[in-house]
């Protein structure tokens, strides 16, 4: 055989043989700058980073944030915790200042805040519970976590809105036909869901690897669960439970107290005592 | 026929009297004719036998020659040259033949004759006996003799494979890869025939002549040229496809920065617009249309079987201006254009594939038409070195008329008037005192008027002998702008290619690569806009100091934005891009070849924003800290594929197969930075000088693709042919559910001129009509799309607990797929006069269906829409027109003519639910897929002087609606598009003439940009407004203060707004003078050409804006640019 004839064999069978399997030419995995649905929970930190992504989101997205848009303005108009000053004439400040909505909510569409959290919130339920991979104790706080924000989101949308679609799976296609469900129905998945929470989230705040103890009151532990829980019995009528669950918190004095005025963390300062769940604020920073 | 006659009669006369140097034969000279003269013979003695195999019947009594000529030429399609007179010498011809062999019957027809003939192809030349001085009388006049000679091209290269034959007689011989023959014992009066498929045939009388050299023009719009297609080659008389090709004759004729603009008007089907008239500039290029809504419209780019990519990565600025690519999920394709990273000089020929014969091959990537590119190879021959100048200066040609000093002023203090305002406002500084009113500057001129130099080198050497060939070229380009100030785009490449082919002709071997470093530095801002909207009366831009002027009012802040400012944002983007191809392949047994090629590129580009205090006013240098920004974007791609053909005769048939497969991997990859407080201007580009730096965008993309293809072509008797292609193909750009396909195409094509019947027109030299049916896909629909990535929030300064979250970003769809084209296709080519005059004209009809687009979802879902294959339908029609003429075709004058014409039309033919989409407002069904929707403008309302619209029912309104009142639907696609190119030479001297002609609508300008209001000059065409009631004008009063701004903004969305942009270009002139031989033999060269070359000379067009390819006032338009060169052949 002429070295001709080698070099070709070689060359010809080194671009075939590079064709075995087929399936494999096409597969590609994820690319380096973002992980799926398949391998986010499949490790403690990727995991733990969708809850913190919850957090980021609820804190920048116009939720609770120092925003002109943010629920808690809406809301504090509603509730006449706050006062619109005589000038305002914008007309959504104006329609929940009188408690006087328009059926699409002038405009401002808070469901649209709530349900992509809910939807990260069941992803995170859905595969936090079938990964295997993650340590026990990251599991326990991040089901807790997700299950506490799921109750926390209906809680704001049933009082918002009365009866919403009860969205608890992922999958687009069943969720898609989805009715509005009544709103005690929806207080019975609020008061599953913390009462679940309690049994996995751990009594200590955590950081953001969901494990270690942490100084700051940023991520829910139990008695934040604890709270809400109270907080939906109390709605419901249910004066027994809402003592007793609003009194689990109350008695640990150790992280609960009241602040007096002179006290050097003021009530609203980071870390106060008086605080039972703080979103730490995210923006950028204003020089 | 008699036309011809006579310019055969001119043809014959052409004694050669032009003698070159004498070319001593070498020893391996003579082995490699011998080897390849044998392969040719044998091909030659087939296609005679072939050709001759056509039979005759013919009865006649005393006919005279030319009648019986005339019935063979009909029954036959062979096509006789005679001089006229020489017919009528000729003895009457008797014959009663049946179905007797072509030759049998010219023996018959000649016999007793006082003429004979030869054949050469198609063409029977018909001369008088004694021509050829056979008789022994002139025997003994002149001996026997040896002659030699070089057969060579216009441009002087060599011409190998030519046939060379003494009329008359059997003795023929072949040139040499040098071009040269020797033919012993030849009789010294004889007539020597030249023959080659690609170039005209010539004939030369010896007139006792040992050396014979002779110049040989090609052949115009050639049917046996070769033509590149997708894995293959065939010829333009067989192909059963739609395929144009531009060569490297009419590249090398424009002064361009990137081949695709060497494509425009020249190509039916294929519409490209350069997007700027920067060096670098994107270009967008449609073939047959837009056949996607969402996703990518581009063409699959081919270069030596390697796939290129057709939109650049992400970039900071977008001052080159677009490719026409898509943006979606944040991510936009960058400026600029890849294909400007290949060197036009390397390119041999560019063929555009646009039916599904011709691109089902390449599957799901081809929905959207192939480009391939075919660079130069080495050629066999003596070692030649090519050395090729330009230089030259770029302008814009076009200006638009502004307001003078007097006129803007005027304008100003009307408008303020019309608004009911006494007193100019503090920040009016063009009126109330600030500036000085008496000043005028010509804006246009001083910013964008300048001279850009355009510089390109090239320099190559190739040569070999019949085994190995090679080539090594090298270039350099560079070309400035036409800003003040020292920007520049330099380019140096490099380019090789080597060819081997073993003795035994079995084994073969090909690499070639090209390696091309850009160094672009420019601006982050066009100044464009801003030489149209200053005010004429805008200060001067220097301080007596030298300093920029910002002209502080007594406040001390500044009065305005000094343009050349915008220029010390610096720019710079430095591109490399690598190619290579290695292609080897066996002959296992006669017709089994095999074969492997494999591809390698690699793009990569890193740009540098760098952005010195100064370049802010002295006020906003405290808020707006030095900064820069830093990115480095890569695209590899690697490719390999193995093929087996097979060619066989079957019957009286031709049966060719190939089958092959494709692995391909590409990876994207971005990384930028970016960087402030920094403490001086100088270390600007060193990062570590800045105190803060902060990750810009970043992506790592990952694109597999692999296949199998085939293609089984089958031509009975060159009259039927049959073409299927097949291609199965994954990608890892669709969902796992949806991850292979299969495309694939048939096609037929009927030669009928080689049908007895045509025999009745003789005049039709050539006929074909073609059709084919098949399928492609579109991929370009970004990557991961079926994937459901989690990515961290975006806009987060502090991050939660110091840890990057993470979130889903889309609702993934696992059966995501290709968009689906299908495509059909007719065709009629045809040669008319013995092809002097090509005809082709195609129809198609594209359908793409399975379209991508934005299912809405109700928000508890989590997302808005989900990313589905829509059963909506986008159909592309239209009709194709090419013409290649050969008008005057004599021994020193040539003309001929190249004239395309393409009518497209494109309809949304169908889509489910439009009406509850969020396409609505965007999509019409029955319309086409890039429409606008205007309002009918009634003009400027005398009373009120502001502009009335119709609303939707008819009523006047100077505050319409979009929703109800915008129902004029505007098409802003083309309609009808083409070129019209004339080619004349005389003697050396060649010019080259091309037109380039586009109907279409754009946004025209007609309104100016808001008269009346602070910092905006307007074209002349405001001063004709409303100024009193009563007035009729077509522009509305003017006003400063916007309160009517609303009726501004809506007529440039109305109907006049959005008018005719249709515009005639003169793309091209090419004047180049050849030396003559007995010249470049005194500077002992073997060619010297001196040539002017002309882009973008001049456009007529009655559009209002400053270009109506860009469409745009706010970018350059394409430059006019004009170089002198120099080409010299050692």
């Amino acid at each position: 055989m002429k070295p001709v004839h080698i070099f070709f064999i070689i060359i010809f069978f080194a671009s075939t043989q590079l064709s075995t399997g087929c399936k494999k030419i096409a597969a590609v995995d994820a690319p380096n700058t973002s992980i799926n649905a398949l391998n986010v929970y499949t490790n403690d930190v990727t995991a733990a980073a969708v809850l913190t992504g919850i957090y980021t989101r609820i804190s920048a997205d116009a939720f609770t944030s120092p925003s002109i848009n943010s629920i808690s303005l809406f809301a504090g108009l509603s509730a006449d915790e706050l006062t619109l000053h005589t000038g305002v004439t914008d007309q959504t400040f104006r329609s929940f200042y009188r408690n006087a909505l328009r059926d699409d909510n002038a405009g401002t569409q808070l469901w649209n805040k709530f349900y992509p959290i809910i939807y990260t919130a069941n992803s995170a339920i859905e595969g936090i519970a079938t990964s295997g991979t993650l340590s026990s104790n990251v599991t326990q706080q991040l089901l807790g976590e997700a299950k506490f924000i799921r109750a926390f989101c209906y809680f704001y949308l049933i009082n918002l809105y009365g009866d919403v679609p009860l969205v608890l799976k992922t999958e687009a296609s069943e969720n898609v036909l989805l009715p509005r469900t009544p709103q005690n129905e929806i207080y019975q998945q609020i008061i599953k869901d913390l009462k679940e929470a309690q049994g996995h989230l751990k009594t200590e705040y955590v950081n953001a690897d969901a494990k270690t103890d942490s100084q700051e009151k940023s991520r829910p532990n139990k008695y934040v669960a604890t709270a809400l829980l109270a907080r939906a019995y109390l709605y419901i009528q249910n004066w027994a439970s809402a003592e007793s669950e609003a009194t689990a918190v109350i008695n640990i004095t150790s992280l609960y107290d009241t602040v007096s005025f002179s006290s050097p963390v003021k009530a609203f300062d980071k870390n106060s005592m008086e605080a039972i769940w703080q979103l730490q604020y995210v923006g950028f920073d204003i020089v | 026929m008699q036309d011809f006659a006579t310019d055969k009669a001119v043809a014959w006369g052409r004694a050669l009297d032009k003698l070159t140097c004498f070319i001593p034969k070498s020893s391996n000279t003579v082995r490699i004719m011998k080897l390849t003269g044998i392969l040719l013979l044998a091909a030659c003695l087939q296609l005679s036998a072939r050709g001759l195999t056509q039979t005759v019947t013919i009865s006649v009594k005393d006919a005279p020659l030319l009648s019986v000529l005339k019935a063979i030429e009909k029954q036959t399609g062979f096509v006789f040259f005679a001089d006229n007179k020489q017919l009528q010498k000729a003895k009457k011809v008797t014959l009663n033949v049946n179905n007797i062999p072509l030759q049998q019957a010219l023996e018959l027809c000649f016999k007793d004759q006082p003429l004979t003939y030869t054949v050469t192809g198609k063409v029977i030349n018909v001369f008088p006996k004694d021509e050829i001085s056979v008789t022994p009388n002139n025997s003994v006049l002149s001996p026997p003799i040896d002659i030699k000679g070089r057969i060579v091209d216009t441009k002087g290269e060599p011409i190998s494979n030519a046939t060379v034959s003494v009329k008359g007689t059997l003795k023929s011989t072949i040139t040499n890869a040098n071009g040269e023959f020797t033919l012993k014992g030849t009789d010294g009066n004889a007539i020597i025939i030249i023959t080659h498929v690609q170039y005209e045939t010539q004939y030369i009388s010896l007139q006792g002549n040992e050396v014979v050299n002779a110049t040989l023009q090609i052949k115009i719009g050639n049917l046996d040229e070769l033509q590149v297609v997708a894995y293959g080659t065939t010829t333009k008389r067989l192909n059963t496809g739609n395929v144009s090709s531009v060569k490297a004759s009419d590249i090398e004729k424009q002064p361009v920065n990137n081949p695709l603009l060497a494509l425009q008007g020249r190509v039916p089907g294929l519409f490209v617009t350069q997007s700027t008239g920067l060096p670098g500039a994107g270009v967008t290029v449609r073939i047959q249309g837009k056949n996607s809504i969402t996703r990518g419209n581009d063409p699959l780019y081919v270069i030596d079987g390697v796939p290129y990519s057709s939109q650049l990565l992400p970039t900071f600025s977008d001052i080159l201006g677009r490719s026409g690519g898509i943006s979606f999920d944040g991510v936009a394709a960058g400026g600029g254009n890849p294909l400007s990273f290949i060197n036009p000089a390397d390119i041999e020929s560019i063929e555009v594939l646009k039916d599904a014969d011709a691109t089902s091959i390449y599957g799901s990537r081809a929905s959207n038409g192939a480009i391939l590119i075919t660079t130069k190879k080495g050629k066999a021959g003596k070692t030649k070195v090519d050395f090729n100048a330009q230089h030259g200066f770029g302008k814009v040609s076009r200006f638009l008329p502004l307001l003078n000093t007097e006129q803007y002023l005027e304008m100003r203090k009307e408008a303020l008037k019309n608004d009911g305002i006494q007193d100019p406002d503090p920040t009016d500084y063009d009126i109330n005192g600030v500036w000085d009113t008496t000043r005028y500057t010509d804006w246009q001129k001083n910013l964008i008027g300048g001279t850009a130099t355009y510089t390109d080198v090239q320099a190559s050497v190739s040569g070999g002998n019949s085994n190995t060939q090679f080539l090594l070229g090298t270039g350099y380009h560079r070309e400035t702008t036409v800003y003040p100030g020292d920007f520049s785009d330099q380019k140096k490449s490099i380019h090789f290619d080597i060819n081997n082919v073993s003795t035994n002709q079995r084994f073969r071997l090909q690499f070639s690569g090209s390696y091309l470093s850009d160094n672009n530095r420019i601006t982050t801002t066009d100044l464009t806009q801003q030489s149209i909207i200053l005010p004429p009366t805008a200060p001067a831009l220097y301080n007596e100091d030298g300093t920029l002027n910002w002209a502080p009012s007594p406040s001390g802040s500044s009065t305005w934005e000094n343009p050349l400012a915008f220029l010390l944002t610096k720019y710079r983007i430095e591109t490399t891009n690598l190619i290579g191809n290695l292609t080897v392949g066996y002959q296992i047994l006669k017709g089994l070849e095999l074969k492997s090629s494999f591809g390698y590129t690699k793009l990569q580009s890193n740009e540098i924003s760098t952005t010195p205090l100064n370049a802010w006013s002295p006020e906003l240098q405290t808020f707006n800290p030095r900064g820069a920004s830093f990115s480095y974007n890569t695209i590899k791609s690697w490719i390999s594929e193995p093929q087996i053909s097979y060619t066989t005769n079957i019957a009286s048939g031709k049966l060719e197969a190939l089958i092959g497969g494709t692995i391909l991997r590409n990876n994207s990859d971005v990384q930028s930075i970016n960087a402030s407080g920094y403490n001086s201007d100088v270390v600007l580009e060193d990062i570590r000088s800045a105190s803060l730096i902060s990750p810009g965008a970043t992506a790592d993309i990952n694109y597999k693709y692999g296949a199998l293809f085939g293609r089984i072509n089958y031509v009975w008797q060159d009259k039927y042919i049959m073409n299927l292609t097949a291609r199965r193909d994954g990608s890892s750009r669709f969902g796992a559910e949806n991850q292979f396909h299969s495309f694939g195409s048939v096609a037929t094509a009927w030669i009928f001129s080689k049908e007895g019947f045509m025999r009745q027109i003789p005049f039709v030299s050539f006929g074909k009509l073609r059709g084919n049916y098949g399928t492609t896909g579109n991929d370009q629909i970004g990557e991961y799309q079926f994937m459901n990535l989690y990515s961290p929030p975006s806009g987060v300064g502090v991050p939660y607990q110091n840890a990057i979250g993470l979130a889903p970003n889309r609702l993934n769809n696992p059966f995501l797929q290709w968009e689906e084209t299908r495509k059909l296709q007719f065709g009629l080519d045809l040669g008319l006069l013995a092809d002097r005059l090509l005809l082709t004209v195609n129809y198609y009809r594209n359908r793409t269906s399975n379209l991508l687009l934005q299912y809405q979802l109700p928000i508890f879902t989590g997302f808005l829409s989900q990313t589905r294959n829509f059963p909506a339908t986008v159909q592309n029609t239209g009709w194709e027109f090419s013409l290649v003429s050969s008008n005057i075709k004599l021994k020193d004058f040539n003309w001929t003519t190249n004239f395309n014409l393409t009518v497209p039309k494109n309809k949304l033919v169908e889509f489910p639910t439009l009406e509850t989409s969020t396409y609505v407002s965007s999509l019409v069904i029955g319309e086409p897929i890039a429409i606008t929707k205007v309002y009918h403008l009634l003009g400027v309302d005398p009373a009120t002087g502001i502009y009335q619209f119709a609303d939707q029912a008819g009523n006047p309104t100077s505050n319409p609606t979009f929703a109800t009142d915008a129902n004029i639907i505007v098409n802003t696609l083309p309609t009808l598009y083409g070129g019209f190119q004339n080619n004349f030479s005389y003697k050396g001297l060649q010019l080259d003439v091309l037109f380039q002609f586009v109907k279409q609508k754009g946004g025209n300008n007609a309104f100016g940009n808001t008269p009346g209001a602070y910092y905006a000059n307007q074209p002349t065409w405001v001063l004709d407004r409303w100024q009193k009631v009563g007035d009729e004008a077509p522009i509305q009063k003017y006003n400063a203060d916007y309160s009517i701004s609303g009726a501004f903004f809506n007529v440039n969305g109305s109907d006049k707004g959005i008018a005719d942009a249709s515009y005639i270009r003169l793309k091209n002139i090419s004047l180049s003078w050849q030396l003559p031989q007995s010249w470049t033999r005194i500077i002992k060269t073997q060619n010297c050409r001196l040539y002017v070359l002309g882009q973008n000379i001049a456009t007529i067009t009655d559009y209002k804006g400053l270009d109506p390819e860009t469409l745009s006032n706010s970018t350059l338009p394409p430059l006019r640019i004009i170089t002198f060169g120099l080409h010299v052949t050692l």
